[in-house]
């Protein structure tokens, strides 16, 4: 799992820096994607869309609470690759 | 063009959003400009890049033909870079003003490019596109100038899905809502409403530190916190809204949606709808009147869905039965479904563009000159830099003290680090 979970900070990190258009020194696990990186909702949709394509999981559904730092969305990644059951999409609008 | 030539040309209807544009009676000018550092590059060096990049662009090509009743557009010919890309010597300021009330003119297609010399917002000169709503969106500028970047990014993938079609009952509920009675910004002192302009620069560590509001939360986007500087810039110049002309009408802010989905990123035209906000004027404090519109922006892309999937089909639809159809619900529109101001934050994504090698350091947006009673504002963002446009419909020289005023707003968000608890 540890290993996982390095291997998707390794990729969503630049990920990050470059949907958001931020240093990529400034993607640090607690930043927080609005807040902290500026994110706005079109930021926000095409994460989800990368990392659909990059991870091979559905970060999007219903649920917008309870993610809001990148370190959380690397956390949710790892755990639907794990097949964790009734995950929905992390981020607020 | 004579009259036979023009009957062998194809004319194309335009689209519900489109016509709705043309006869709002408003002048309906728009603009973008992109702000470098570096030597100003040569005009026909600019050309060359347009004819390069925009001449493969039907829509860039199109002609309004208003010759054979009802509007409709053609593409007669080219468009032809001499005529469409021009010096603009006077500056950037001087543009916006003096475009922003003036349509262009018929003959040609409504965009012109000009190159503006002269250090302005922390550049040495700038590209500006300006065209009439009809023809292009925001989004249409904003993806027309990207093309114009030394290396084009790929299109975002970050179009919205496809929405899901929403119930009746939804579309009826925002019926409703689209159709309440909303009031104008009110003049004071009373007398004509003059069409204004300002522009002003945001520190970026204010902006930094107002996402940051209401502590203890996600933040706020660039979006959010416009739409609620903007009720606290209404409420410092104008005060609270039962001192206003019709104390009993809500106040709204028009909310631009881009409707493109993963499969029409880069369309051009106006694929784009508007919500209504209420505004939080009577919300005291900028911390809460922020929440009240992150709770109400919530709401934005679901019913923007409705829009998409419900009510422009239908009106589409009802339009088919004949043009008096667009003209009564536009002239409803101009009476009842009111709103004070319109608010778009832009952000260009990347921040390493260059033309022929010169940086790009800002971008400054031209909202819409909308109805007397009325103001627009357009955050754009460009890496660090941040820019606000103000165009106002009310008294001479408002748009640069409610610029002021939605800047002072950032500063308080900015200063704010105990805010009152949810």
């Amino acid at each position: 799992m540890e290993a996982e979970h390095g291997d998707v900070w390794e990729a969503l990190r630049p990920l990050c820096a470059r949907v958001m258009s931020v240093p990529a020194e400034t993607v640090v696990p607690h930043a927080r994607l609005v807040a902290d990186l500026g994110a706005d909702s079109l930021d926000i949709t095409e994460l989800e869309v990368a990392s659909e394509e990059m991870f091979g999981v559905s970060l999007r559904g219903t649920d917008k609470s309870g993610v809001s730092t990148v370190g959380d969305v690397a956390d949710l990644i790892v755990r639907l690759r794990a097949g964790a059951p009734g995950l929905h999409s992390p981020v607020g609008r | 063009m004579g009259k036979s030539a023009l009957l062998k040309i194809p004319r194309t209807r335009l689209s519900y959003a489109d016509e709705m544009l043309l006869i709002n009676g408003c002048p309906g000018v728009i603009g973008l400009a992109a702000v470098f550092s570096g030597e100003r590059p040569a005009p026909d060096r600019v050309r060359a890049r347009v004819a390069e990049r925009w001449s493969g662009l039907e829509r860039m090509h199109q002609v309004l033909d208003r010759t054979t009743g009802g509007a409709r557009w053609t593409v007669p010919g080219p468009f032809d870079p001499e005529a469409h890309v021009a010096v603009e010597p006077a500056g950037l300021d001087e543009l916006w003003a003096a475009s922003v009330d003036r349509p262009l003119p018929g003959g040609l297609p409504p965009w012109r490019l000009y190159v503006v010399p002269g250090a302005a917002y922390g550049g040495d000169f700038a590209l500006a596109l300006v065209a009439q709503h009809t023809l292009l969106d925001g989004r249409s500028l904003a993806t027309l100038m990207r093309t114009l970047v030394d290396e084009p990014a790929a299109a975002r993938a970050a179009a919205r899905p496809a929405p899901v079609r929403p119930g009746l009952r939804a579309a009826g509920r925002e019926l409703r809502t689209m159709t309440a009675v909303g009031q104008s910004v009110p003049l004071r002192p009373p007398g004509e409403a003059r069409a204004s302009v300002a522009v002003r620069e945001l520190d970026v560590d204010t902006v930094r530190s107002a996402r940051r509001q209401p502590a203890g939360g996600r933040g706020a986007t660039l979006n959010e916190l416009l739409v609620a500087a903007v009720a606290g810039a209404l409420r410092a110049r104008y005060g609270p809204v039962r001192d206003w002309r019709a104390r009993d009408e809500p106040v709204y802010t028009a909310v631009p949606c881009d409707l493109r989905t993963r499969t029409n990123t880069t369309e051009l035209g106006n694929t784009v709808t508007v919500v209504r906000v209420p505004l939080p004027v009577d919300v005291d404090g900028p911390v809460d009147r922020l929440r009240a519109c992150q709770a109400a922006l919530a709401t934005v892309p679901d019913r923007a869905a409705v829009h998409a999937g419900v009510l422009f089909p239908a009106a589409e639809a009802v339009r088919r039965t004949g043009p008096w159809v667009t003209r009564l619900l536009t002239g409803r529109g101009r009476h009842t479904c009111f709103a004070a101001t319109a608010t778009t934050a832009l952000k260009w994504p990347g921040a390493a563009d260059t033309f022929d090698g010169r940086r790009l350091v800002r971008t400054v947006g031209l909202p819409p000159l909308q109805r007397p009673g009325t103001a627009s504002f357009a955050l754009a963002q460009v890496g660090d830099a941040f820019t606000l446009t103000v165009v106002s419909h009310l008294r001479p020289d408002d748009a640069g003290r409610l610029a002021d005023a939605v800047v002072t707003e950032f500063g308080t968000w900015a200063r704010t680090t105990t805010p009152s608890a949810p």
